[in-house]
């Protein structure tokens, strides 16, 4: 009987240690390409990863130094030098520059001339009052104006205070979802359960 | 004549006194219906307003015009100049910004360039950035500033500014609907007239020219028809001094039209530049036929018997000159199908068809109409005194004695004729259609002087392999094929996405000077970039998204068709030698259009007068079943074309669309003479044929005299067009006209009589 008893409860458990075993799960919120229009550059996603709150911004183009550029001069617009996350600013920068030479180096590793783009997600997660930028460099196949990540590799993770995470993210569902920064930070605040 | 003929004579003569008799009011009443029907629709005719007939239906000109509006998008574009002393002082820089910021929001306009809202890419903090070329405000501090930036972009420059830098171009590209291009056009006109009127502004561009011919269309209807009809008017009065002599021509010349247009209208043609000659010219071809028939009809004073009889027998007399001098007509402008241009096609159709509604109009309506009114009383005295008779006399007299001479001085005449007709030049110059104090011609001209040319050839170029156009060996070659073509006299320059490329490049390297980057990787870097350049509709007018296809736009003086197609041809041959085998350069574009549409009308036109010459001399020979007769009419019909064409030569008037088409009309109308004279003389010849030619001069001249003077007068009110090729048409087809009757009157005669001596000899 006992062995009866320890047999079911075996069986009950284990699709939840298989359920722990697999990828984090995803709830998309709210996607939309990036331009609006083609030729499409990527994709930029709102997510609930368990209790964390993610914006994921896709790459994928062939003009990523001007990708990354237009970012800098976005960062460097909103955060100027003498505000107080200029300086999370300027670590989250520096970081995407360095994350951008390993994927252009790789790139050029493999020689891929058929195969111009270069490929790059950037996440800004909150977890509570805690958050991180993480840089991938990930696998994409694109359909239409949505890109499916295959597999993603993680380049640099970096802790950056919950002000400028919030922020971020803010102005980047505010911009690319077509928002004002009222509705901006009410989908944010929603999508969070706040 | 056998017996048949003289069975089809008597049962002709029979029906026509039926027609004098008691058919007369139905046939009077069915033509009033008919005519009323008709002029419902004549009414109603439109006016083309897009020139649509004028593009011809060549395949492969249109298939590559199509692809090259699908790919770049509509390449009609306006030109506003826009010219002051100091340009680019503050306000002068105002003006413009005014003047492109208003002209913007004009609907139907679809894009506006000026110096003031052109950008520049230049090295930015963050990679290349587009600028404006002139920033604003403007303050008369950066006017060093500006002369700098002008210096650095010397495309642009030279796109949107003169030389000496007094007259600025505005760029204005116009939405492919015609009607919404023509409220476009006029809504800037009004906008320029109203709110920039002490400016001084020059407007120009192809969509502006097609609108200007349609709007002189319309002017030329209503000034050259009543004028036509005043002018005949008084013209049948002074020949024929009778209320009867004035109203039936102007009457079948009325019901002519209206069944004529009326048919036009019904088969949903609109008048284009081609077409809205047919009034003037069915107007003045009907009246020919009416002369002919009222004159044999006073004629008849004098005569004994019944006035219905004898009216009957004279129609049926007539008839057949009338039947045939139509049916050469209509042949000679039924030849014109030949073209592949619509607008001639339907010119040659309709013209035909309203020649022979006037022959079937007359022949029902002027005995109908004449049995009504007595036999005249002084119509054979009339012919026989005055200075007309008295001219004819001695015309008869000095071809009867002197056949030679005659013959030799006509001769000389057309040898001299020959040698200016050779100074003609197959040229058709699209501004200079119209008269030299036209706004619009003052307008190109003066633009043309400032900045170098108005038109623009558009090429496109693609690689035979079908691959795109991004590889470092392309733009060299490009870069190679653009240096050469600037070289040439009549280009003002040639742009493409070369110099965005070149800009960009420079922008992106942190260089100074303009040039394309040295390795393929980075030139395909800058066509990545390219592909997500965020004015992608501006990018697409020059190349296509896949990068296949390129646009070579090369803007030119203001030339003619002829100077024009040795361009193409020579750029043809450059983008051969300086791209190679693998590429293909094909021109096309708005203008180019109409430069082929042009040179090819006119090719077809004079291939058509071949065709022409031939049936009409057919005609004449089934007329007449005389070998002879036929050699004969050949000199009178061909000589006063070469007189005309010397004329011409001598004038300096070119071959054009309008000009081309005079031999073709010419030579069914000239044969009309040659027809009533050998009709007449085979009449009168009873074995002398010095007398037979006295009489026939006497009987026909008079006739032929008037119908020339009709014909001549006719066309010459088409002098008040506003187009010169249709003052050319009109006033040189009437000359040709005088030339036909003196060669029937000389020549002709002459001819015969010196035929007969060797004949006899």
């Amino acid at each position: 009987m006992k062995k009866t008893l320890l047999f079911l409860t075996l069986c009950l458990l284990l699709p939840t240690l298989v359920f722990a075993g697999e990828a984090e799960p995803e709830q998309l919120i709210r996607r939309a390409p990036v331009p609006a229009e083609p030729p499409y550059q990527g994709e930029v996603r709102l997510l609930r990863r368990d209790s964390r709150l993610v914006v994921q911004t896709i790459l994928h183009s062939k003009v990523m130094n001007h990708v990354i550029a237009a970012i800098r001069k976005k960062e460097s617009r909103n955060w100027p030098a003498e505000g107080e996350e200029s300086v999370d600013s300027r670590r989250y920068t520096e970081e995407l520059v360095q994350s951008y030479q390993v994927i252009r180096q790789r790139a050029k590793e493999r020689q891929q001339l058929s195969e111009r783009h270069l490929q790059l997600i950037i996440e800004f997660v909150l977890e509570g009052k805690r958050g991180y930028v993480a840089l991938y460099a990930p696998t994409l196949t694109q359909e239409g104006d949505r890109f499916v990540v295959q597999k993603k590799e993680l380049l640099k993770k970096l802790p950056l205070s919950y002000g400028y995470l919030r922020k971020n993210m803010q102005f980047i569902v505010q911009e690319n979802f077509r928002l004002d920064a009222g509705q901006a930070s009410e989908l944010l605040q929603q999508a969070a359960g706040d | 004549m056998n017996d048949f003929q003289k069975a089809a004579s008597v049962t002709l003569e029979k029906l026509f006194f039926r027609l004098v008799g008691k058919w007369r009011l139905p046939c009077l009443f069915i033509i009033l219906l008919i005519t009323l029907v008709m002029l419902f629709f004549a009414l109603r005719v439109q006016i083309e307003s897009n020139n649509s007939s004028m593009v011809s239906r060549d395949r492969e000109l249109q298939v590559n015009y199509d692809l090259f509006r699908k790919t770049f998008g509509n390449d009609e574009m306006l030109l506003l100049a826009i010219t002051r002393p100091q340009l680019l002082r503050v306000e002068g820089l105002q003006i413009v910004d005014r003047i492109t910021g208003e002209i913007s929001a004009v609907p139907g306009v679809t894009r506006v360039l000026s110096l003031t809202n052109a950008r520049e890419l230049v090295a930015g903090a963050f990679g290349s950035e587009a600028v404006p070329l002139v920033a604003k405000p403007f303050t008369e501090q950066d006017l060093l500033q500006i002369s700098h930036t002008l210096e650095r972009n010397p495309e642009l420059s030279q796109l949107l500014l003169s030389k000496d830098r007094h007259t600025a171009l505005v760029l204005i590209d116009l939405s492919g609907d015609a009607l919404q291009q023509e409220r476009g056009i006029t809504a800037i006109e009004a906008l320029l007239a109203a709110r920039f009127g002490a400016q001084e502004l020059h407007l120009t561009g192809i969509p502006l020219l097609k609108l200007t011919v349609s709007r002189s269309i319309q002017r030329d209807q209503q000034v050259i028809i009543p004028c036509s009809v005043l002018l005949l008017g008084v013209l049948l009065l002074i020949m024929f001094r009778r209320l009867s002599g004035l109203l039936l021509p102007l009457a079948a010349m009325a019901i002519t039209l209206c069944w004529t247009i009326g048919l036009y209208s019904l088969c949903g043609y609109a008048l284009n530049t081609i077409t809205a000659l047919l009034p003037p010219v069915i107007m003045v071809l009907s009246i020919a036929t009416t002369v002919h028939l009222y004159s044999g009809w006073l004629q008849l004073a004098g005569e004994p018997g019944d006035p219905k009889m004898l009216l009957a027998r004279e129609m049926r007399k007539l008839l057949l000159p009338c039947l045939f001098t139509a049916i050469t007509t209509a042949l000679g402008l039924v030849s014109l199908l030949v073209s592949d241009v619509p607008a001639v096609q339907l010119f040659g159709l309709f013209s035909a068809a309203g020649v022979m509604f006037s022959f079937v109009v007359n022949i029902l309506l002027a005995p109908s109409v004449l049995s009504f009114l007595p036999i005249p009383e002084t119509g054979r005295r009339l012919y026989d005194a005055g200075a007309l008779s008295r001219v004819l006399r001695a015309t008869a007299q000095l071809t009867v004695n002197s056949p030679r001479p005659v013959l030799i001085a006509s001769l000389l005449l057309a040898l001299l004729a020959a040698r200016g007709a050779g100074r003609i030049e197959n040229n058709t110059d699209l501004v200079r259609f119209l008269k030299p104090d036209s706004a619009l011609r003052r307008d190109t001209m003066m633009i043309d002087q400032a900045v170098g040319g108005v038109n623009r050839i558009e090429f496109m170029l693609t690689r035979k392999d079908g691959k795109a156009l991004t590889g470092l060996e392309d733009m060299t070659r490009l870069g190679r094929l653009h240096d050469s073509v600037d070289r040439l006299q009549m280009v003002s320059g040639s742009y493409s996405i070369l110099g965005v490329l070149r800009q960009l490049s420079r922008a992106e390297g942190k260089r100074r000077e303009l040039a394309l980057p040295e390795h393929a990787d980075e030139l395909l870097s800058l066509f990545d970039l390219l592909e997500v350049a965020p004015d992608q509709a501006f990018l697409r007018k020059m190349v296509s998204a896949d990068f296949s296809r390129l646009r070579l736009s090369v803007r030119t003086g203001s030339i003619g068709t002829a100077d024009t197609a040795k361009l193409v041809s020579r750029i043809e041959q450059m983008a051969v030698r300086e791209l190679g085998e693998q590429y293909t350069l094909t021109p096309t574009g708005e203008y180019y259009q109409l430069v082929a549409d042009s040179n090819r009308l006119v090719a077809n036109v004079i291939s058509s007068f071949g065709l022409s010459l031939g049936t009409v001399f057919l005609a004449i020979f089934i007329l007449f079943r005389s070998l002879k007769l036929l050699a004969l009419a050949l000199a009178p019909n061909l000589i006063p074309l070469a007189w005309t064409a010397g004329l011409a030569g001598y004038l300096g008037i070119d071959l054009s669309t309008g000009t081309a088409m005079i031999a073709a009309v010419a030579i069914g109308l000239t044969i009309d003479s040659t027809i009533h004279y050998l009709s007449r003389f085979q009449r009168e010849d009873r074995g002398d044929c010095k007398e037979a030619v006295r009489r026939t001069t006497m009987a026909t001249g008079r006739a032929l005299t008037i119908s020339a003077l009709v014909l001549f007068f006719g066309f010459s009110v088409g002098g008040l067009s506003s187009f010169l090729p249709t003052i050319h048409f009109s006033v040189l087809t009437g000359v040709t006209m005088l030339g036909a009757v003196i060669c029937d009157l000389l020549v002709l005669p002459a001819s015969l009589v010196l035929c007969d001596a060797w004949q006899k000899r």
